[in-house]
């Protein structure tokens, strides 16, 4: 109780600051990996002295295979690399003790280790998780792709089955921009970024924070707060995951993938409004995309795409 | 060949005999039908009702499906289309002469324009003994005995310059193959030049006639005794003996007819042909 | 080199040249064809087995036409030099095959044998035999990603033909 009505406050505060000066893009993103990162120091110095922990291997031809890792230090990756290069480059995401793992989270006890891939015999959660890291992608991608006059803000982007077709992510462009219509070159830039960030092969990595710290991360952005509390009050545990892709810092209920460069064909297919809601025109983003180890031949590809450019609904 | 071409000028006296000259045949009949017209009734003319000529073997024949055997390609690499085209063309040769159904053992006249006598027409009637070829180079030859000298020519079955193909007698023989009716006695293969046609039974089977030839004494052109030949309508028990029949059988292959590569089954392609050319005849 | 068996009777070049002539031919491929009905796969050289292959599943047609066919016992009896295997082709051979019209058998390269002569070498089998499979099955996920967009998609094409009808 005593958190929420700091949040709440804290909450105000900022509120308050970003109506009297509103600060550029480049500094609300510095100023988000500023805490991000003091957060990520403060948790990492909490285990000053090694200890070891062990980490059963399980999947095909990793049976008994037995690594000693360090606490609160080694990730599933850091498993992986002892392995081979394989598991290395295409492992996805980790199943811990039968719970889905982002590989760069570290490893708290000695536990049961199962690295995830696209090929596995059920590879739903993968393709959960994927399409999840794809909508942030774009969200990242549309908040970076418009100049410092235009305020770009994202929303908390709808969990669309893979069946769909498509992965969207919710976005409020600057109210100047409520009459414009993308055309085909203004989706095709928004590709080119995109690839540009899976061609830097960035990882995500998570953090798990308290309400009052993502607050602190999200304060600019009004919208992210109300997320925040929203989040905060669903989990049983009340932490957060934030996740840090390059200088981007965003909020996420699941685990996303490792890294960007597990994208191969990735495109953005459409821009659609959704009526004006409590921030602004809402608008969806829409793309479609594909893993480096499921690529798709070219008429496939076009048959998929233009599947992808229909309006996606909440189910 | 070169021994028919010999025969040809040969017997070139017996065939001029039997040149027809239609055209005046025709201007005959016209005169008199015109001379009877005014004598019955001069103001109204009543045609003639026409008569119904019901042929029954035409019908029995008619019945009974046949496809003839140079329309199945052979088992070979050529191009489909190559023999879709020449059955295209076989067919519009058929729309204009009847070319009847016939066997090796049938006895044919075939009616065929002079090349080195203008508007003339040779008539040839012989034992069919062979039939050859596939598509339009399809060919049969037929051998008869003139003036105690053996006669053979090989007719092109689409030759444009053939007019007419009676069919005198039709009969199956135990045999696909009579050129061994070369050294039989000659009186096998002897037909009478002026032969009426033979009206085939009723039934509709094609008959078979198991006659068995007698031959003339060794040496033959080919060793007709051998297995490879397979021959079945030569009494050889008449003029070889036991020792030299069972000689000839350690030329035998036994295993050839388990064989299966060399099995050609044209059962499917005959269907197929048999429905186009029907379909076909038929517009 | 062998190209399709089609081809080559079409050329005019039917069967290789083996054994001591063509009787010798035919009866060391009746005894090989009789021990591929028995055991169901077997291990000969590579251009015996080719051979093998055609006269194996032309036996399985005749056999096809059933045990009361004249030409088909004939065959059977020819080919196959042990007697007590002609039930088994007709009652257990020819109705595994009934659905199929082509292809009963599956020809697979071994390594050259090295005991003797460095003879290229083969396994011939009969399709739906007990043993474990030649070649690795492969596996179909309809759960990867590419499908599951696939499936979405034909259903969605299901949906648009269902509404315009």
């Amino acid at each position: 109780m005593a958190t929420k009505s700091g949040c709440i406050f804290i909450q105000r505060r900022f509120a308050s600051a970003a109506a009297a000066v509103r600060p550029s893009a480049a500094e609300v993103r510095s100023h988000r990996n500023a805490v991000f990162l003091r957060e990520q120091s403060r948790q990492r110095a909490l285990f000053p002295r090694i200890e070891k922990i062990e980490v059963s291997m399980q999947g095909p031809g990793l049976e008994g295979t037995l690594l000693v890792m360090n606490k609160g230090m080694s990730t599933p990756l850091s498993c992986a690399r002892h392995l081979t290069e394989y598991h290395v480059t295409s492992s996805v995401l980790a199943l811990v003790d039968g719970e889905l793992w982002p590989l760069h989270k570290p490893l708290m006890d000695s536990c049961a280790l199962r690295l995830l891939t696209f090929k596995d015999r059920d590879p739903t959660a993968v393709n959960q998780a994927f399409w999840r890291s794809c909508s942030a992608l774009l969200g990242q991608v549309l908040e970076t792709a418009f100049k410092d006059d235009f305020t770009v803000e994202l929303l908390r982007s709808p969990d669309v089955p893979v069946t769909s077709g498509a992965f969207c992510c919710d976005v409020v462009l600057d109210p100047q921009l409520d009459s414009w219509a993308p055309s085909q070159e203004s989706l095709r830039s928004l590709t080119r970024g995109a690839q540009l960030l899976i061609h830097l092969d960035l990882p995500f990595e998570p953090l798990d924070v308290l309400p009052s710290v993502a607050l602190e991360v999200f304060s600019h952005n009004k919208c992210k707060q109300e997320e925040v509390v929203k989040m905060a009050s669903e989990n049983p545990t009340g932490t957060l995951q934030l996740y840090r892709c390059g200088d981007h810092v965003l909020l996420s209920s699941s685990p996303l993938v490792a890294r960007t460069g597990l994208c191969s064909q990735f495109e953005v297919t459409a821009l659609h409004s959704l009526g004006s809601g409590p921030w602004g025109l809402h608008r969806r983003a829409q793309g479609l995309s594909l893993p480096t180890q499921l690529q798709a031949h070219h008429t496939v590809w076009n048959k998929l795409r233009k599947r992808a450019e229909k309006l996606v609904r909440k189910s | 060949m070169a021994a028919c071409c010999r025969n040809l000028h040969k017997c070139a006296h017996y065939l001029r005999s039997v040149r027809l000259q239609q055209i005046q045949n025709e201007r005959l009949l016209s005169t008199s039908s015109c001379r009877l017209a005014p004598s019955d009734k001069p103001g109204k003319f009543i045609p003639p009702s026409k008569p119904v000529i019901i042929d029954k073997a035409q019908s029995a024949t008619s019945q009974r499906k046949f496809l003839s055997p140079e329309f199945i390609p052979p088992r070979q690499r050529t191009d489909p289309l190559k023999f879709s085209m020449e059955r295209k063309d076989m067919i519009r040769r058929r729309k204009v002469l009847d070319i009847p159904e016939f066997y090796a053992g049938s006895i044919l006249a075939v009616t065929m324009t002079d090349p080195n006598a203008n508007g003339k027409v040779n008539r040839f009637v012989g034992i069919c003994i062979q039939r050859g070829g596939k598509g339009l180079g399809a060919t049969f030859v037929l051998r008869n005995i003139i003036d105690n000298q053996g006669v053979e020519i090989c007719y092109e079955l689409y030759n444009p310059r053939i007019q007419q193909v009676e069919l005198l007698k039709l009969e199956k023989r135990l045999d696909d193959n009579l050129l061994y009716l070369r050294d039989a006695l000659p009186e096998y293969s002897t037909v009478e030049p002026n032969m009426k046609p033979v009206p085939a039974p009723s039934t509709g089977e094609v008959p078979l006639n198991k006659m068995k030839v007698r031959m003339r004494p060794k040496p033959w052109s080919k060793r007709w005794e051998r297995p490879k030949y397979n021959v079945q309508g030569i009494a050889f028990e008449q003029i070889l003996s036991a020792e030299q029949l069972e000689h000839a059988q350690k030329w035998a292959q036994p295993w050839l007819q388990y064989d299966m590569l060399k099995e050609y089954d044209t059962s499917r392609i005959q269907e197929e042909i048999l429905t186009e050319v029907t379909r076909e005849m038929g517009q | 080199m062998r190209l399709t068996l089609q081809m080559l009777i079409s050329h005019g070049r039917v069967a290789r040249r083996m054994g001591l002539g063509p009787e010798s031919r035919i009866n060391m491929l009746r005894n090989i064809l009789t021990g591929l009905v028995r055991h169901e796969r077997i291990e000969t050289t590579l251009a015996r087995a080719d051979e093998v292959r055609f006269y194996a599943e032309k036996l399985i047609d005749y056999a096809k036409k059933g045990d009361t066919d004249e030409k088909a016992m004939k065959m059977a009896s020819f080919w196959l030099t042990e007697k007590d295997l002609v039930p088994k082709l007709f009652k257990v051979l020819a109705p595994r095959f009934e659905t199929q019209t082509n292809g009963y058998t599956r020809m697979a390269r071994l390594p050259n044998r090295t005991n003797l002569d460095r003879a290229k070498m083969a396994v011939l089998e009969y399709k739906g035999n007990p043993f474990p499979p030649l070649y690795p099955v492969k596996k179909e996920n309809e759960l990867t990603l590419i499908n599951q967009l696939l499936k979405g998609y034909r259903e969605d094409m299901a949906q648009q033909l269902a509404t315009k009808a």
